[in-house]
């Protein structure tokens, strides 16, 4: 535990002190955000219509930046299984895009994580590390344990400017915003161990990252909320869109039981890529 | 027991012999010079004894504790200076040895002083805040030393420590060693500086495709060796028939050649029979003009052993 502790202070040391890190981690969401908060009435205009016609069947939202389009039931009558089109107009758009946003940094933030791994292994330091009276998985869980630690930091930090700066309304249940972030920082983090074993080059991973998370946001609704029947059944088998998903029943007060349907199969990823993992890394020849 | 013990050590890597049945023994006490060609076998030793390969037949003990079975607690006995620096340039050089002192377990007020002591030692102590990414080569290979031994250990293996660093700092990294063996450490050094060897240790071991194909101190293995010394003498007439019969009949002379006024003696050892070479060649009345003796060293020793071949 001691190493992993002293493993993972390293590496926020190593992030906090480099300033273009550390300026990517805080101003890139806010600058996010403050862009969706300016753009937040032509989305209006693009959600009003639905609104209107689904209006009576939503539950109460308090936020966004056209407070003339907040239903005033508290009435839910929502299937818990799915959250359609119609369902998802009862949020602001500043409200689902900053969701989409949390969920995109973070996983994001699973880049960051692979790079500190792969430059580790080529400034040597890991090999030095691997010469001291510890196990490789330690040194891999210290700096996963770091990366999450950066990456939980982040989230609050887009949570709380979200909420204080641009009133963007989380929900009351926040034991489902909470266990969705920690789930999809474990993911995020298996998964750039996973593409460590697999590539040894930083700009293999970086183009592995941007393709896969910007695909991956895209059909799951992240960036634009009409997509064709095809793009949303594939979409609706990715992490991306069972974390957001799971924020925006968060974000419409619902139990945590009915957030389940999207938070298990987070878990289930979450197992499995851990599963992967250790019986993974065995077979990685650190050595090369 | 104590000391490193290498119990018939195989490495393969595929179907390749990295490491073929090598069995070493390092006193503690010794500094052991590891010599070889590039691609002899030397990282790959070092790296099992690290615990960084897993060894394929035989074993390694550090004080009878097995690197197969107990790589961590061998691992406790050793420091590594490894051929690259490997540091973080995040930390200062003080914190940079206080990380690594920290994983090896030390604590409290001997945390602080070892880390001191360490800085100290490599003369870093007056840079001790100072980011890394402004040290020169030198000073970040010294550092590299520091990080080694900050937690005392009983053995210190060094990966070609002096490579890509000015004299200055090369003599500082020797010194270094010197003093921390006088202070009981048992240091591992790798070079292909066969001077700092030479300087350095007291034992040498020699590898070559694998094997062991050499050990023991300088003088032992020189004298395992059937080589000779060469004298060039540029002598003022041509050839003497009857002066060099009496130079071919010396006990200590193997091989006499003189072509025009270039005489070539190939013998055991020249300091022996300098004199006597003189002593005749002016009884013959042939002045010498110039004299030039080839020695027997490290180096040749090297290169005759490992026919002066490059694996990789």
């Amino acid at each position: 535990m001691r190493h992993i502790a002293l493993i993972s202070k390293n590496e926020l040391l190593q992030v906090f002190r480099s300033w273009p890190l550390a300026l990517i981690i805080f101003a890139l969401p806010f600058m996010l955000i403050f862009i969706i908060s300016m753009t937040s009435s032509v989305n209006i205009m693009i959600y009003e219509e639905g609104y209107v016609e689904t209006k009576s069947t939503m539950q109460s939202t308090h936020s966004g930046a056209e407070p003339t389009i907040a239903s005033t039931t508290n009435e839910n009558t929502l299937s818990i299984n799915e959250i359609n089109v119609e369902q998802v107009t009862a949020l602001s758009p500043l409200q689902y895009y900053t969701a989409s946003t949390l969920v995109t940094c973070i996983l994001f933030q699973g880049l960051g994580a692979a790079i500190s791994i792969i430059d580790e292994r080529k400034d040597k330091t890991f090999t030095r590390l691997r010469m001291l009276p510890m196990k490789t998985s330690t040194i891999l869980t210290g700096k996963l344990v770091g990366n999450a630690l950066i990456c939980l930091i982040q989230s609050l930090w887009i949570i709380m400017i979200s909420t204080l700066l641009f009133q963007v309304d989380w929900g009351q249940h926040i034991e489902i915003l909470t266990i969705t972030c920690l789930l999809t920082i474990c993911i995020s983090m298996l998964i750039a161990l996973h593409v460590t074993f697999l590539f040894q080059s930083v700009k293999v991973i970086y183009s592995f990252f941007y393709t896969f998370i910007i695909v991956m946001t895209f059909i799951s609704g992240g960036m634009i909320k009409d997509l064709s029947n095809q793009l949303e059944f594939i979409g609706s088998y990715t992490v991306h869109h069972w974390a957001f998903k799971s924020l925006l029943q968060g974000m419409l007060d619902y139990h945590i039981l009915e957030a389940m349907y999207h938070i298990i199969p987070l878990m289930g990823t979450a197992m499995m890529l851990y599963i992967i993992a250790l019986i993974g890394y065995r077979k990685v020849d650190f050595y090369k | 027991m104590s000391g490193i013990h290498f119990k018939d050590v195989i490495k393969r890597f595929d179907h390749h012999i990295v490491v073929d049945h090598l069995n070493l023994k390092i006193n503690q006490g010794d500094i052991l010079g590891l010599l070889g060609p590039n691609g002899a076998g030397k990282s790959t030793c070092i790296h099992m004894l690290c615990g960084l390969l897993p060894i394929d037949y035989g074993d390694i003990t550090i004080n009878d504790i097995s690197v197969k079975q107990h790589v961590l607690e061998a691992k406790k006995l050793i420091g590594v200076v490894p051929q690259h620096i490997a540091l973080y340039d995040h930390l200062s050089a003080e914190e940079n040895v206080t990380f690594f002192a920290k994983l090896y377990g030390l604590k409290g007020n001997q945390l602080k002083e070892n880390v001191a002591n360490a800085l100290q030692f490599v003369r870093l102590y007056d840079l001790r805040h100072e980011k890394i990414t402004r040290f020169s080569e030198g000073q970040k290979r010294r550092l590299n030393i520091a990080c080694a031994v900050a937690h005392n250990p009983a053995y210190l293996i060094m990966d070609e420590p002096t490579v890509c660093i000015d004299p200055q700092s090369r003599n500082h990294i020797l010194e270094s060693v010197k003093e921390l063996n006088k202070q009981g450490t048992t240091v591992i050094y790798i070079s292909h500086y066969i001077e700092e060897i030479k300087v350095l240790c007291n034992q040498i071991a020699i590898l070559d495709h694998g094997q062991l194909i050499a050990n023991g101190t300088k003088k032992e293995l020189l004298s395992q060796l059937d080589l000779h010394e060469k004298v060039y003498i540029q002598v003022s007439s041509l050839m003497n028939s009857a002066a060099k019969e009496e130079l071919e009949n010396h006990m200590q002379v193997s091989n006499v050649l003189w072509e025009n006024q270039q005489l070539e003696i190939t013998l055991q050892s020249a300091q022996l029979i300098l004199q006597d070479i003189l002593f005749l060649l002016s009884k013959y009345e042939i002045s010498v003009q110039s004299l030039h003796i080839e020695k027997v060293d490290l180096e040749t020793l090297f290169l005759n052993l490992t026919s002066g071949t490059s694996h990789q």
